[in-house]
C-alpha cells in the first residue's frame, strides 16, 4: 500500500526509526511511515543516510535512486531477492521459450507504435498515419525494425527536423530524466516479482543491468514525451524534474479501471509475466488515456 | 485501486498503576506508533487510510493489538472530514509528515 515518493533535494540526514524515515534537514525533522513510501529520489549529493534505513527501504521493495553531482539519476538500489520464491521464478525465466518473448515482445513494440501514433494524432500531427501504417507492418520480433523508423518519424514530428536524440540539449535532458525515472519503477515491479532484471526479451546489452526494465517500459515513454511537450523547457531545474517524477501520479485507465501511473506499471508488469508463463500473449493489460 | 483517503483515529486513557499496566501501556504506544499513527496530542493517536478496505484493516489490527484494562475508543472519518479539524488554542506540533500528498519534496 505504498503510494508517496520521496524527493530528497537538499542537504539532509537520514536514518530508521520505529518504522519511520527520519529526514533531518537544516533545521527540521520530519518523518515519514516506511510502508506509505513507494520511492525516494535522493537528488543531492550532500545527504548523508544509514545502512539500517537502506536495508529497511529494501526489505519494503522501496525504490531508492540516487542522483549524482549534476542531479541526475545515476545509480539505484536493487535487492538480490524481491519475493520468497526467487529461486523458481529465476529458473522460470531462463526457461520463457523463445517463442512466447518475441511474440511478448512484438505486442509491446505494437502498442508502443501505436500510442506514438495516437500522440501524434492528438496533437494534430500528419505523421500519425504513417505511424499506423507502420503498426500495420510490423513483423514477428520487429525483424524490419519500425520501431526504430517510428521513433525517427515521431520524434522529428514532435521537436522537428533537425532533432536527433542524441543531440545534448533540454528536450533530450528532460527525456533521459524522465526515463530513467520509468523505468526505475520497472526495475523495482520486476525485483518485487521475484524476477531478474538483467535477462531481456529483446534488449540483451551486455553492459545494461536492466534490460528486462527497458523492454516492458517501451509503452510508458509516451507519458514522459506528452509531458515534456507539454512542458516550457527553457530550463530543464528541479521543478521541471519534478513535474516529470510526478508523472508516477497521473491517473490512467487499466483493466476499465482508473488508476495511477505507479499502480498501472504494477498490473502491466504482473500481466506480462502471466503472458510469459503461461504462453498467453491474450493475458497482457496495456494502459489507456482515457475510456 | 481507488484512493478515497480515510483517517483512523484512536483514543485512550490506560492505567499506569503497577509495573505491568505500565508495560501494557508502553507496549500500546509502541504498537501504535510502529503502525504508522501519529501523536495528535497525547493519548490521540491518528492514521491515514488509503480507502475503506485499509481503514477495516486497520481496525482490526488494532481490536487485536488491544490492552487488557483501561479505556481505548476508535473512530474512522474521511480526509476531508479530518481535515476540517479546527485548532482553538495552541499549535500543532508533530514531525510525522500526515498530509495525503503524492510527491513530497524535503
Amino acid at each position: 500500500m505504498s503510494w508517496r515518493t520521496i524527493v530528497i533535494s537538499n542537504r539532509a540526514k537520514l536514518d530508521f526509526k520505529m518504522n519511520y524515515m527520519t529526514v533531518r534537514n537544516d533545521h527540521e525533522i520530519t518523518r515519514i511511515f516506511i510502508n506509505e513510501i513507494y520511492m525516494v529520489i535522493i537528488e543531492s549529493t550532500a545527504v548523508s543516510i544509514t545502512v539500517a534505513l537502506l536495508s529497511e527501504l529494501t526489505k519494503k521493495k522501496v525504490k531508492v535512486i540516487f542522483c549524482n553531482e549534476k542531479r541526475n539519476p545515476s545509480s539505484e538500489l536493487v535487492s538480490y531477492y524481491g519475493s520468497h520464491d526467487t529461486s523458481v521464478k529465476y529458473r522460470n525465466q531462463i526457461e520463457w521459450s523463445i517463442d512466447i518473448k518475441s511474440e511478448v515482445w512484438t505486442q509491446i513494440v505494437r502498442e508502443k507504435v501505436k500510442k506514438q501514433s495516437e500522440h501524434l494524432r492528438e496533437r494534430g500531427l500528419e505523421e500519425y498515419l504513417l505511424l499506423e501504417e507502420y503498426v500495420e507492418h510490423i513483423e514477428t520480433n520487429d525483424k524490419t525494425n519500425r520501431e526504430g523508423h517510428a521513433a525517427k518519424v515521431y520524434f522529428n514530428a514532435l521537436f522537428g527536423k533537425k532533432f536527433t536524440r542524441a543531440d545534448e540539449n533540454t528536450t533530450n535532458a528532460a527525456l533521459n530524466y524522465g526515463y530513467s525515472i520509468i523505468l526505475s519503477a520497472f526495475a523495482r515491479e520486476i525485483v518485487a516479482n521475484g524476477y531478474m532484471t538483467q535477462l531481456g526479451l529483446f534488449h540483451n546489452n551486455m553492459f545494461n543491468q536492466f534490460n528486462l526494465a527497458s523492454d516492458l517500459m517501451e509503452p510508458f515513454r509516451i507519458l514522459i514525451d506528452r509531458k515534456v511537450v507539454d512542458m516550457d523547457l527553457n530550463k530543464f531545474e528541479l521543478s521541471e524534474k519534478l513535474e516529470l517524477v510526478n508523472v508516477l501520479n497521473k491517473s490512467i485507465i487499466i483493466d476499465k479501471a482508473r488508476s495511477n501511473v505507479a499502480n498501472t506499471i504494477s498490473q502491466y508488469t504482473k500481466s506480462i509475466f502471466d503472458a510469459l508463463n503461461y504462453n498467453d500473449i491474450a493475458l497482457i493489460r496495456f494502459y489507456r488515456n482515457e475510456l | 485501486m481507488s484512493y478515497r483517503f480515510m483517517r483512523v483515529m484512536v483514543l485512550y486513557d490506560l492505567p499506569v498503576g503497577s509495573s505491568s499496566e505500565i508495560r501494557a501501556y508502553t507496549q500500546f504506544r509502541k504498537f501504535l506508533i510502529k503502525n504508522g499513527f501519529m501523536m495528535m496530542q497525547e493519548s490521540v493517536y491518528t492514521k491515514l487510510a488509503l480507502n475503506q478496505t485499509v481503514c477495516r484493516n486497520i481496525m482490526e489490527n488494532v481490536r487485536k493489538n488491544k490492552p487488557e484494562v483501561g479505556l481505548v475508543q476508535m473512530l474512522a472519518i474521511t480526509e476531508k472530514q479530518y481535515s476540517k479539524i479546527e485548532i482553538v488554542v495552541g499549535e500543532i506540533q508533530s514531525t510525522v509528515l500526515s498530509t495525503d500528498e503524492r510527491l513530497v519534496v524535503l
